[in-house]
């Protein structure tokens, strides 16, 4: 990943809105081809940071480049974006609205009748103003002006708001072939299971400050596992003396689950050396038991 | 920039077409009402009427009591007044403030379009609207008196009071596009123009009531626009007109600049 290049680069990034900090020195890199998460709960400072990447709002310190370029100086062509709480045009038609904000765009919208067809918006559809359309129709529509250019870099914010599972799928399975086709995809949500299943690499933001950044796997196997241990006799469960760093989460009859950091393994392997165990199973954390344990710890631990 | 106007100058032209056709509609029925009630009627009441009133109406009642005289009231009555501001300011102020609120601008300025553009494309439809009402003006007085046989009238003269009037009224349309490109809300926007602009009428007619206010006048847009003088002359004062001017390119320039400085938070 190191070789790649940047499409988006922000460095110090700081914005405050008056007293209250909105983001304090966020640093990312999201290369080209591949999907990047920016997670976080509701005011982290997740729109804030896509407000700064887009140039809709100007950092107080730092700066964000696009496809090398300062954010306010790029091609926004090569963009595409789906804003969270997507609000669109409600007096025109679908269609009108397509056709306008690809002549603003000034590329052809050369995905538009795949989109379409692919997202269930028929002609009749499109031709209906869009006040008249429901939550999920507008997503569509949303995500299909974002898509229709063919932009290099796709940058959304809960973009799978408001659309059914089917819908959902399918806009999954269009990420992972944007991805194949060399494309980037910034997109922020707080659904962490979407985020896991799609996202290449993830940022975690907390109280406008970035926790970490890391590729999901890197961070799976860096994070603490749940061990299962099943031993032949109850005793054997209560008695057990968990190793330092290591933490007992139950005991249940034989059973005994364990909280284990990934460098500890080996001092726990050691303290079963010896006795009876019937049964192991060592389990990498999801995303949202990372997410959680981040989001736990102590702000001044950081 | 070009699809942008066009969106901007589409959307715009059913409420254009209502404020026009309110202002034809309006110089229609006031024409019918002097027809009717004439000068012995209407002599008598304007003479009883309070000076504060009078001050309302402009002219000397020898001069309002002629067609002409009394068709440069009318360019000066609240009704007309509330009409031409109202488009300038509610266009101005839902179209940069409103779209912040609505959040649709972020639709349009994450695509290769400046900022300036956008405000620009604003302040060219508002130009366009200002001029077309105060076409509406002149055109529906033309035609209004043609059908009625109203008159003498010099039609030229009210084309030059029509004229002068479009550049008052991009001066409230440019108050109006600065305040609603520093605001995140419509109404805020509005409000603001809407309050600068009574402000302005207000100071123009305390002005008018007494020698000691006097001095408000120059603080007035209103002050700069005065159709029954440019009736009963002929022809403009450039001079005023030049100021009207000034206040609307000034504060179309300075909205642009906010706009194009300012944060978009949507």
């Amino acid at each position: 990943m190191s070789n790649a290049e940047a499409v988006i680069d922000a460095v110090h990034l700081t914005k405050h809105y008056g007293r209250r900090r909105g983001i304090e020195d966020v640093a990312f890199t999201v290369q080209r081809g591949e999907i990047f998460g920016f997670l976080g709960p509701n005011g982290a400072g997740k729109t804030t940071t896509i407000r700064a990447v887009l140039g809709l709002v100007h950092p107080h310190h730092g700066r964000v480049t696009i496809f090398g370029h300062p954010a306010s100086e790029i091609d926004r062509s090569r963009l595409g974006f789906v804003p969270g709480e997507l609000s669109l045009y409600e007096r025109m038609t679908g269609a009108q609205l397509l056709d306008y904000l690809a002549a603003l765009t000034r590329r052809p919208p050369l995905r538009r009748a795949a989109l379409l067809e692919r997202f269930a918006l028929s002609r009749q559809d499109l031709l209906r103003p869009i006040r008249h359309y429901s939550r999920g129709m507008k997503q569509k529509v949303g995500v299909v002006q974002a898509l229709q250019h063919d932009p290099e870099l796709l940058v959304l914010d809960e973009p799978a708001e408001g659309l059914d599972p089917l819908m959902q799928q399918e806009f999954y399975e269009l990420l992972g072939e944007l991805r194949a086709e060399g494309r980037t995809v910034f997109i922020s949500s707080h659904l962490l299971w979407e985020v896991e299943r799609i996202c290449d690499r993830v940022a975690i933001i907390r109280d406008g400050l970035l926790v970490t950044t890391e590729r999901i796997d890197t961070l799976r196997q860096r994070s603490a596992r749940r061990v299962d241990v099943q031993f032949a006799q109850a005793n054997d469960a209560t008695a057990f003396r968990p190793p330092e760093g290591v933490t007992v989460e139950r005991v249940e009859g034989v059973r005994l689950t364990l909280r284990v950091p990934a460098e500890r393994t080996a001092a726990v392997l050691d303290a079963l050396a010896g006795r009876q165990v019937a049964d192991l199973v060592w389990e990498l954390p999801s995303l949202e038991e990372i997410f959680l344990a981040y989001y736990r710890r102590d702000p001044d631990a950081r | 920039m070009r699809a942008e106007l066009r969106r901007r100058l589409w959307f715009t032209l059913r409420a254009l077409g209502i404020y026009c056709a309110a202002i034809v509609l309006f110089e229609y029925l006031l024409v019918v009402v002097y027809e009717t009630l004439g000068t012995q009627t209407l002599g008598p009441v304007l003479q009883m009427l309070p000076p504060g009133i009078q001050a309302l109406l402009g002219n000397e009642n020898a001069r309002l009591l002629t067609p002409g005289g009394f068709l440069a009231f009318l360019f000066m009555h609240p009704f007309v007044l509330v009409l031409m501001s109202a488009f300038p300011i509610a266009f101005a102020s839902g179209a940069l403030a409103g779209e912040v609120e609505r959040r649709t601008i972020a639709l349009i300025l994450t695509r290769p379009i400046s900022r300036r553009q956008v405000a620009g494309s604003v302040a060219l439809t508002m130009t366009i609207g200002v001029a077309t009402m105060c076409a509406a003006l002149w055109g529906g007085l033309a035609m209004v008196t043609r059908i009625r046989g109203f008159g003498p009238i010099n039609l030229v003269a009210f084309g030059w009071a029509a004229a002068s009037g479009a550049a008052a009224f991009w001066a409230v349309g440019g108050v109006a596009l600065l305040s609603s490109a520093a605001a995140s809300e419509a109404g805020r926007a509005g409000g603001v123009s809407a309050a600068f602009t009574l402000a302005s009428y207000v100071a123009d007619y305390v002005a008018k009531l007494s020698p000691d206010w006097r001095w408000l006048k120059r603080y007035s847009l209103f002050a700069y626009w005065d159709p029954q003088g440019v009736v009963a002359r002929g022809g403009v004062v450039w001079s005023d007109v030049a100021v009207l001017l000034g206040v609307a390119a000034l504060t179309v320039l300075l909205g642009i600049v906010v706009f194009d400085r300012r944060d978009v938070a949507v």
